[in-house]
């Protein structure tokens, strides 16, 4: 306590390097921190809500009245708006879960375990709607709802990592063990996204290639394409918007003991009596 | 335009019950999913109410978390 420091021996404490750097790391991960995460993302929703109903909506003008009929899957291939964009999400919400999941867990950041825990629901609720549109498509285009095929049965299992990975982090009581246990089976688990990804590639599928990849050109009418971007950015959206949104109620339950949630739940708070 | 009529519309070429099937659950689902959330943040909100209202003798000690 009483120690005392000769005055002249060291400059002061906010021009020494270290220092000046240590605020600028508060200040730069004060953005990860739960409450400024709540309040942003706030913002975020409701464009990412009305981007979704717009290009929603303009994709399924263009899918249903300005793209032709196929010449082979007559009117059944329209199921394409909604079922490649399903299917695209459920991978990249996978892979984005497994990410943050990973980073909570490395650098211990709250925000990131907290936002791995939002994705997994809506991953898993596009994997069960690809699944699902892809077996009313493939009834009357292969005569049957559903084939033990790569494609499928691989999509299937990321709909198993999906629920295994919601169920470990809701079985342990404490919220950081429950954030280790999920990511672990989700880093595990991103191998299975590449072998969807290729999976039309690799093995002798009933299931058609890709319509649209990066190496070629896409193998439909241009109108075709353009309803179904539509839709991906529409769907994509509304994911982002029920991510983020999941994101708040989890964050206010995994937060209650800081004084801005109970600020914004309206109790009051013994810490500010002044100022309330 | 595709569809001379309502009928024609609804009927997409005789796979009306699969097309109709795959756009109605994704809605279905959606909406579902939003419901779920909305329920989800109330919870939330109460949550937090009760378990500052019950332990409101440990108000008074500054909370262990760090301000933002």
């Amino acid at each position: 306590m009483n120690v005392a420091h000769p005055p002249s021996m060291s400059p002061p404490l906010s021009s020494q390097p270290g220092v000046r750097r240590r605020r600028w790391q508060q200040r730069w991960l004060s953005l990860a921190s739960p409450g400024q995460a709540h309040a942003l993302v706030g913002r975020i929703v409701p464009w990412a809500l009305a981007v979704a109903l717009l290009a929603t909506l303009a994709g399924l003008y263009v899918g249903f009245f300005v793209a032709p009929t196929d010449h082979q899957q007559g009117e059944a291939y329209r199921i394409i708006f909604v079922h490649v964009p399903a299917a695209w999400l459920s991978m990249v919400i996978y892979v984005a879960m497994a990410f943050w999941a990973a980073m909570g867990w490395v650098l211990n950041t709250r925000a990131s375990a907290m936002l791995a825990r939002a994705l997994a629901p809506t991953g898993a609720l596009f994997t069960f709607l690809a699944l699902w549109t892809g077996a009313l498509w493939g009834k009357p285009t292969w005569g049957a709802w559903w084939v033990w095929d790569a494609r499928l049965t691989s999509e299937l299992i990321l709909l198993f990592l999906y629920i295994g990975v919601m169920a470990l982090q809701s079985a342990i009581d404490d919220p950081r063990r429950g954030d280790q246990a999920g990511a672990l089976l989700a880093v595990v688990g991103v191998v299975n996204v590449p072998i969807i990804y290729f999976s039309v590639k690799w093995w002798n599928t009933l299931h058609q290639g890709a319509s649209v990849s990066l190496q070629s050109a896409p193998t439909m009418a241009s109108s075709m394409l353009t309803g179904m971007l539509l839709c991906t950015v529409g769907l994509w959206a509304y994911a982002l918007a029920a991510v983020l949104q999941r994101l708040r109620a989890i964050v206010l339950v995994r937060e209650q003991h800081a004084d801005w949630v109970a600020e914004l739940a309206g109790v009051p708070n013994a810490n500010q009596g002044a100022r309330a | 335009m595709n569809w001379h009529s309502w009928q024609d519309f609804l009927a997409m070429g005789g796979y009306g019950l699969y097309v109709w099937g795959s756009f109605g659950i994704v809605l279905l689902a959606l909406v579902l999913e939003w419901w779920a959330i909305a329920r989800q943040t109330r919870a939330a909100l109460a949550e937090v109410r009760l378990a500052r209202t019950s332990h409101l003798s440990h108000l008074s000690h500054p909370s262990q978390e760090t301000p933002t």
